[in-house]
């Protein structure tokens, strides 16, 4: 019997319920990725986590196997140092994760940049085809590439799920990050053509659209200030485990979470209640 | 660490407004469940009886509050708010369910053939209704500084459909009255959120005359289910875009000539 590989397989209908699925994160060392490899551990799955630190790849897995359920169905985590703009690397992504667990269930791609390690916002007119390159690379190239590694087996399957963590900058452009916004509505597009193409399948495919979020990310954002309010990456990592955990027969496609307080209120000035007052 | 299944709404009030039927019904279930009290409001008698009974049937929630109140009617809605505070002191969640997807007794029609007295009775329903049941609630939640309304549009409220003009118009007036809501009440800590279903299994397909619904459509309670996460979430995020839809997958022959690319 190969229950995993024939036909749709019924999630279990209960929030953390991905008992025995294998999950595959990109961008897992860090900001949401970390957090959606501890709530896909917790919800009972195991997780290949891929990064390109040694260092923070070690630290994730043993954080990852520390909060997985004992005696579950849950065979642990595996890192794997890979790059997601690299085709050979993609590819190893999918044959290690298979040699290792025996199928691929999930996969959600959160490896994502900003802009370069040595760059700052900056306007088009002056940006170079290095940082153009950088960016789009990553944001789209990469999830185009490791969705890629991965649909064939689902394929084969008739059932997988994949979530792309794009952005509301995916939907809403921001000056100064070009390269981001545009690699974003990308992602956001290649997800909705992706969904429409692999559902006949049985391969779910949705995107998410973070908002302002408490993540490294915004280390590459200086000299600007990091936004005022952030949501914690564990609340994102908490919606992209519960889109995953729903029953096969529908789709949520694109949500988007932002942080509910925004920084400035502007009702006092208009004769309103102060929103601060009690509480 | 905190599991992201911990979720429990106990202690607080909860308004569902269409309460006794469709989406509202399946909401006002998995509310309590949650550990809500519920009030359900609903112009039908019989229906709300019913779900009452199906609500005091679970083990362990709180007794529910049934009113028979009109969402097209400002006293009703006003009244609705009131009594709510009278009983439970505090009103920190409304569900908006209620609405029509056409005239009594219509069917449907391209727009040539619509008369006003039925734009008048889906337009003040779904949309006015959206106004006076949000507005209703809204002084207690900006004293409490916090509260939460989720409103229902459709996917009908994101995309025109065909014979369905007025039911289009008044969804896509409850996606910008809601957007705009939000924007204005965030700062006091109410979170005001709207979900688009696409096709659900329901009593308003029987407002649909010969066009049937398409045998995927969702349960009711797949959506209530979303509603539920939704309120549920901590008050420091607000979901957006939020669509539900069925996944069209059927189990068929392997397609060979596909898989061969």
């Amino acid at each position: 019997m190969r229950p995993a590989t024939s036909g749709i397989r019924k999630t279990p209908d209960r929030p953390g319920g991905l008992d025995g699925q294998i999950a595959i994160v990109t961008g897992g060392t860090s900001g949401i990725g970390r957090q959606v490899c501890l709530a896909l551990a917790q919800a009972g799955a195991s997780v290949a986590v891929v990064g390109r630190n040694s260092a923070r790849l070690a630290a994730v897995v043993a954080e990852v196997e520390a909060v997985s359920p004992a005696g579950a169905f849950s065979r642990g985590a595996l890192g794997l140092k890979l790059d997601v703009c690299r085709e050979e690397d993609m590819a190893n992504m999918a044959a290690q994760t298979l040699k290792h667990f025996g199928r691929i269930d999930i996969l959600v791609a959160s490896a994502g940049i900003l802009r370069g390690e040595d760059s700052r916002p900056a306007m088009l007119l002056g940006l170079t085809s290095q940082e153009w390159d950088r960016v789009v690379d990553t944001n789209l190239k990469g999830v185009f590439l490791s969705n890629r590694a991965v649909l064939k087996t689902m394929r084969e399957q008739r059932f997988g799920q994949i979530i792309n963590v794009a952005s509301l900058t995916g939907r809403r452009a921001v000056a100064f990050d070009t390269p981001y916004s545009a690699s974003k509505f990308g992602v956001v597009g290649l997800t909705e053509a992706l969904a429409r193409e692999m559902q006949p399948y049985g391969v779910r495919v949705q995107g998410m659209l973070p908002g302002n979020t408490d993540t490294p990310i915004w280390s590459q954002n200086e000299p600007l200030p990091r936004a005022a309010q952030t949501l914690p990456a564990s609340r994102v990592a908490g919606l992209i485990v519960f889109m995953l955990t729903r029953p096969q027969d529908s789709t949520l496609g694109e949500m988007a979470i932002a942080p509910l307080r925004p920084k400035a209120p502007s009702a006092s000035r208009l004769g309103y209640p102060e929103p601060q007052a009690s509480d | 660490m905190q599991r992201c299944d911990r979720q429990t709404l106990a202690g607080q009030t909860a308004i569902v407004t269409g309460g006794a039927s469709g989406i509202g019904r399946a909401t006002c279930l998995s509310l309590a469940r949650l550990g809500a009290a519920v009030v359900i409001v609903d112009l039908n008698q019989q229906l709300l009886e019913e779900t009452s009974r199906e609500i005091k049937n679970l083990a362990g929630v709180p007794d529910p509050l049934i009113l028979p109140k009109d969402i097209r009617s400002e006293t009703d809605m006003e009244d609705m708010a009131r009594v709510t505070l009278e009983k439970f002191g505090r009103i920190d969640i409304l569900v908006h369910s209620a609405a029509i997807l056409r005239g009594r007794g219509s069917g449907p029609k391209m727009m040539v053939d619509v008369d006003v007295a039925e734009w008048d009775e889906v337009i003040d329903t779904n949309l006015k209704g959206t106004f006076l049941c949000n507005r209703a609630v809204l002084p207690a939640m900006v004293q409490q500084r916090g509260g939460q309304i989720m409103n229902i549009s459709s996917t009908s409220g994101l995309q025109g459909r065909a014979l369905d003009s007025i039911y289009c118009a008044s969804k896509f007036g409850v996606m910008g009255l809601t957007q705009a809501l939000a924007e204005e009440v965030r700062a006091y800590g109410i979170r005001v959120q709207v979900v688009t279903p696409d096709a659900i299994d329901t009593p308003m397909w029987d407002q649909n005359g010969p066009i049937r619904p398409p045998g995927d459509s969702l349960p009711a309670s797949r959506v209530a289910d979303l509603i539920a996460y939704m309120v549920a979430l901590p008050l420091d995020a607000i979901l957006g875009n939020v669509v539900i839809a069925p996944f069209r997958f059927r189990r068929r022959k392997k397609r060979d000539d596909v898989d061969q690319v």
